[in-house]
């Protein structure tokens, strides 16, 4: 049996923002997707790009360019969506994370994720 | 007359023009109309295109330059320059020169050259680059520039060039392109017959330099000091004529005129199939044979230095960069023997639609 394709964190974000973005994902879109999850964190585009890059040499996701459009200088987009592998690797590395999210919020309480609550570190409890 | 103030949706044309001249013609399309979209000021655009180019064109070298083809075009390189400067360290600048314009070539090329004319000159550009870290270090550290001795150095290009006609994408494709098969009986022709003339030169290529190779041998081979070096040389003669032999003999047979989508398909699975065992034992067949007629030549080597009294780590540096050749030609065939084996699993596919 093989496994499925490894994907490190900042992996995961993007294939998240793609899948979430649908027929909308380009690199404008994902990289506003992608600060959006890791908000209050910056990113750069260029650094969605190499990622889009690596994903796609893993055959995570294809692209493909649209037609060009005016508000871009007459240029295409380059869309990019999920491949079957990718979503795979999205959903397994999802699990990984929901397992240590689960695994947190026992040791953090089940409100540690809500907006505004004061988060108190365990060890000082 | 309208008075009303414009919104300037679109950045300064020389400021749109350098911005589009540094990203890699490979990406510059979508690139360029993303850092559009999100124009808001001259400024902005020009901080937001600074932050994506180092990402774009590393991601760009990382596509189109493998690790193991770097380490033996700098190993041919510096063998050529310390040589005819008879010095290592005045190697270093040529080498850094030379690398830096053929990676970033290779980043800023529309398509991977094939032909002897586009391979020729990309060596114009890596000779241009080392003609620059001259120029540079002519005016900086001039103690360090080779003297006029050194250009013979250029001859290590010679190397580079066999070596990228022998294997024109370095190793350097990614799975993606590899797993895509062509969709209609034409284009499968002539990625076919595109395949077989590849092949035939990079066997010709093969032979020639295994012959010259064992030539190579043979002039040292009657003056050798020491009987370490007799064999070595005699066994490194010995292996580049095997070797030869073995690629006259590893002769593929061409695809027959006429042959429809799904036998066409069939017949180039087959093809590839042989040549996946063939570089999955190349190790064996064309590396291995080699390494008894170099440790015979490095123990040689460091006996006759011993007996001049010259410092013994020659030996040691000697060994050490052998086997990091070997260790990289090794890794460039292992993942050339991948992309095989993506490709016939792709092709296996297609054939079964």
């Amino acid at each position: 049996m093989t496994l499925p394709e490894s994907i490190g964190q900042f992996e995961h974000v993007v294939l998240a923002a793609v899948l979430a973005l649908a027929d909308g994902a380009y690199g404008v879109t994902i990289h506003a997707k992608v600060e959006e999850f890791i908000s209050p964190r910056a990113v750069s585009l260029g650094a969605v790009y190499a990622t889009l890059d690596r994903l796609e040499d893993k055959g995570l996701v294809t692209s493909w360019l649209s037609d060009p459009t005016p508000e871009r200088g007459g240029r295409s987009k380059r869309h990019y969506r999920l491949e079957l592998s990718g979503e795979r690797a999205l959903r397994d590395a999802s699990l990984a994370a929901k397992r240590i999210c689960d695994d947190l919020e026992r040791i953090w309480g089940e409100d540690v994720w809500t907006a505004g609550r004061r988060w108190k570190p365990a060890r000082q409890s | 007359m309208d008075r009303r103030p414009t919104l300037e949706t679109r950045p300064p044309v020389l400021i749109d023009a350098i911005v589009r001249t540094l990203i890699p013609p490979a990406c510059r399309e979508h690139v360029v109309g993303d850092l559009w979209e999100r124009y808001r000021s001259p400024w902005r655009f020009v901080l937001d295109a600074a932050a994506t180019l180092p990402f774009v064109i590393a991601s760009r070298i990382r596509r189109t330059s493998t690790l193991s083809a770097v380490f033996i075009q700098v190993f041919a390189l510096s063998v050529a320059f310390a040589a005819a400067s008879r010095g290592g360290v005045r190697a270093v600048a040529p080498v850094l020169g030379a690398m830096i314009a053929l990676v970033l070539r290779d980043a800023y090329k529309m398509c991977i050259s094939i032909s002897a004319k586009q391979v020729a000159v990309d060596m114009l550009v890596g000779a241009g680059g080392v003609l620059v870290s001259q120029a540079i270090l002519a005016l900086a550290l001039p103690q360090v520039a080779i003297p006029l001795r050194g250009y013979a150095g250029f001859a290590g290009f010679g190397l580079i060039y066999l070596l990228r006609l022998q294997s024109p994408t370095l190793g350097a494709v990614p799975n993606h392109t590899v797993a895509r098969v062509p969709s209609t009986h034409d284009a499968l022709v002539t990625e076919v017959r595109l395949h077989e003339r590849m092949g035939k030169r990079a066997r010709l290529i093969e032979v020639v330099v295994g012959i010259g190779i064992a030539l190579f041998f043979l002039r040292p081979l009657s003056t050798a000091p020491n009987i370490f070096l007799a064999v070595g040389f005699a066994l490194g003669s010995l292996s580049a004529l095997y070797v030869a032999v073995i690629m006259m003999w590893n002769r593929s047979r061409p695809m027959p005129d006429g042959l429809g989508f799904g036998p066409s398909i069939e017949y180039y699975r087959q093809e590839l199939i042989r040549q996946h065992k063939w570089v999955r034992t190349m190790w064996m067949w064309y590396f291995l044979p080699f390494v008894p007629g170099f440790t015979f030549i490095t123990i040689g080597a460091t006996i006759e230095a011993a007996g001049r009294g010259r410092p013994l780590w020659g030996g040691a540096v000697m060994a050490a960069v052998l086997v990091g050749v070997l260790v990289a030609a090794h890794v460039g065939t292992r993942s050339m023997a991948r992309k095989l084996q993506i490709r016939i699993d792709a092709l296996g596919t297609a054939g079964e639609r």
